[in-house]
């Protein structure tokens, strides 16, 4: 689990200290730009959400508490900006639609990814979510339930669901180590 | 590698191309915090005296016209027809979540009397109440244990086929259990309680994921509902395909969202003519009937909500009415099943803070979350009880259904998440922030106030389909 916010740090900024906020908030941008990227899958889109998340941030840094990690924090902003940046640019549902495949004959492991990227944009917001989280930023079960502000059963259960619609879509090669 | 690991693997190698190198973020973002800083005081400021002047003209108003209000008087909410119940009915039993290397492994359950005792502890998962409160089943690997609600023993383990990710569901009269789950091919499971053992089993071949619902006394239909709809006939001995509805069906694409009891309670309920389904869908908020018969839509509402998952769907116990509470903002919308219409009204936190709705005004939330049991209704179906104020404090309200109109508080100080009614109504359980229950008599007063283990979830509430 995430260490706390340094605590002069979170003070400093909520008295309106620009630098420490930008102290706590420069090694979180990396993987919060990477979680924008998963869930939007669209570089312009993600960079614009992570730049509005962070003024979000700033402007509510006041409600984090003490003893409060704040990459749980702020990720759970940057993931409410993303569902925010969906529903806003209805158009993207377009946009964003199953990429089809070539009419010459990739090779397979173009045609797995291609179909897996098309099984993560066909999941539910909620799930795939979780699914980013977990698997692309490798994040534990109990900050991913602190980040979407669901119970650790739920979390678990959208986990295996986004894992099940996945393999629906996309079967897995058991690789042996 | 095993399958998890070659998933990520995957998963990264598809999406590391679409994220490229981290842009250089923060000089945009330190070029847009100074202008917000400086302009967001005044606007508070502005806002703030905006309202104040409002709320000072409507108070002067307000005096002139209207008599000072005095405080509720003491309400009670005891039951006015008893109801018939199992033993340890009366007993709250709260899960708290276990994990070990960032991985659930389990509830610690709980089980606490009227007076405010702990009368046992299960470890178990995927839980369900009989509905007559006097028994817990949990999922196990290969089997179904069966725990009294008294105490918390086992009675038996009931042998299942083994399954990953199954989904287990009781029938309305407490008889038959269904498991939903299987790999690589789902299976259905009927269970016959009664007689103690598997009685039936099929496979359902889709939907993939679904719940399992028991039709008539003898379980003479079960149907298998997710993303399609299969139905099952049972002769006694086997389970037979009869009908399948692809396509749109129910809102959320099957009956349950986050797991049987992610509600602390069930989304869903056959109406008492035996073959009309209705299904809430806390996702999208919109309410669904289902004609099992014709294997059909019928009708549709849809009430607004804030936000996905905020909604807490309780029935009413003739399953006449569903109440729907949406914690974070205090609205209660009865949908009347039978004629199809919602009413709609606000309780809580709106009538005891005044600047509450201002926060609507600055604050926009997200609670993209499972759903909390903010609602439980009283055995007589008189009175909702709703908390929930998503971590601030506010207390129980008590709402006085057959006019909806808002008739007391309890512990408005404090900040409540789940709220239960022991089945005889005299007992009201309400899971306080920071994994504290407290116990109230229906006058209000205080019982018990007791620790649970860390990271308490939910009430495992009867499970009445």
């Amino acid at each position: 689990m995430e260490h706390a916010a340094d605590p002069d740090l979170v003070r400093d900024a909520k008295r309106g200290d620009e630098a420490a906020f930008t102290s706590l908030l420069r090694p979180l941008l990396e993987p919060a730009y990477r979680l924008a990227a998963g869930m939007l899958q669209d570089r312009q889109l993600a960079e614009d959400a992570v730049q509005e998340a962070a003024v979000k941030a700033w402007q509510k840094i006041h409600r984090l508490r003490e003893g409060t990690a704040m990459r749980p924090w702020f990720f759970g902003i940057v993931a409410n900006q993303c569902r925010t940046t969906r529903r806003g640019r209805w158009w993207s549902v377009l946009k964003t639609g199953a990429e089809q495949r070539g009419a010459e004959s990739p090779d397979e492991e173009a045609v797995r990814g291609i179909d897996l990227r098309n099984a993560l944009k066909r999941l539910r917001p909620e799930q795939r979510l979780v699914v980013v989280l977990y698997f692309y930023l490798d994040l534990p079960l109990e900050e991913i339930a602190t980040i979407t502000k669901a119970s650790f059963a739920a979390v678990r259960g959208r986990l295996y669901r986004g894992i099940r619609e996945l393999k629906a879509d996309f079967p897995i090669t058991e690789v042996q180590a | 590698m095993n399958r998890e690991d070659a998933l990520r693997s995957e998963i990264h190698q598809v999406l590391d191309p679409i994220t490229g190198p981290t842009p250089e973020l923060l000089p945009g973002i330190v070029q847009r915090l100074r202008p917000v800083s400086r302009r967001r005081p005044l606007l508070a400021i502005g806002q703030v005296a905006v309202v104040l002047g409002i709320l000072i003209v409507g108070a002067v108003v307000f005096s002139t016209h209207r008599a000072p209000v005095r405080g509720p008087a003491p309400v009670t909410t005891s039951p006015i027809t008893p109801i018939v119940a199992g033993p340890g009915a009366d007993i709250a039993w709260i899960t708290s979540q276990q994990s070990s290397g960032g991985s659930y492994t389990g509830d610690i359950v709980t089980g606490v009397d009227p007076s405010g005792h702990v009368v046992g502890r299960i470890n178990a998962r995927d839980e369900l109440r009989s509905p007559d409160g006097s028994h817990l089943y949990a999922l196990v690997d290969g089997g179904l244990d069966v725990y009294s609600a008294v105490d918390g023993h086992k009675e038996q383990t009931i042998r299942l086929q083994s399954v990953s990710f199954g989904e287990p569901m009781l029938s309305a009269d407490g008889r038959y259990l269904t498991v939903v789950g299987g790999s690589p091919s789902t299976t259905l499971q009927l269970v016959d309680l009664s007689a103690g053992r598997a009685v039936a089993s099929t496979n359902v071949a889709a939907p993939a994921d679904g719940v399992g619902l028991v039709v008539g006394a003898h379980a003479e239909h079960v149907y298998v509902v997710g993303a399609t709809i299969a139905k099952f006939a049972f002769d006694g001995a086997t389970l037979r395909a009869q009908q399948r509805q692809t396509g749109h069906t129910l809102a959320c694409d099957g009956l349950v969202v986050g797991g049987a009891n992610s509600a602390g309670g069930l989304p869903f309920r056959v109406l008492a003519d035996g073959h009309t389904l209705v299904a809430f869908c806390p996702s999208d908020g919109r309410v669904t009937w289902f004609d099992l018969d014709t294997m059909a839509v019928t009708h549709e509402v849809a009430v607004g909500q804030r936000n996905p998952f905020w909604v807490s769907p309780v029935f009413s116990p003739d399953g006449n009415t569903l109440y729907l509470h949406e914690g974070g903002t205090g609205a209660l919308h009865a949908v009347d099943l039978i004629h199809q219409t919602v009413k709609s009204t606000k309780v809580a936190s709106a009538d005891n803070n005044p600047l509450a709705w201002l926060r609507s005004l600055l604050v926009t939330d997200a609670y993209a979350g499972s759903i909390s049991r903010t609602a439980a209704v009283s055995p007589d179906g008189t009175w909702l009880f709703t908390v929930g104020a998503f971590s601030a404090p506010g207390g129980a309200t008590l709402v006085h259904l057959p006019d909806l109109a808002v008739k007391g508080q309890w512990l408005p100080e404090v900040s409540l998440h789940s709220v239960w009614v022991s089945a005889d109504g005299r007992t009201i359980y309400l899971l306080e922030n920071g994994d504290q229950l407290r116990v109230l008599r229906t006058d209000g007063s205080q019982v018990a106030k007791l620790p649970l283990p860390a990271y308490t979830d939910t009430f495992i509430v009867p499970t009445i389909p």
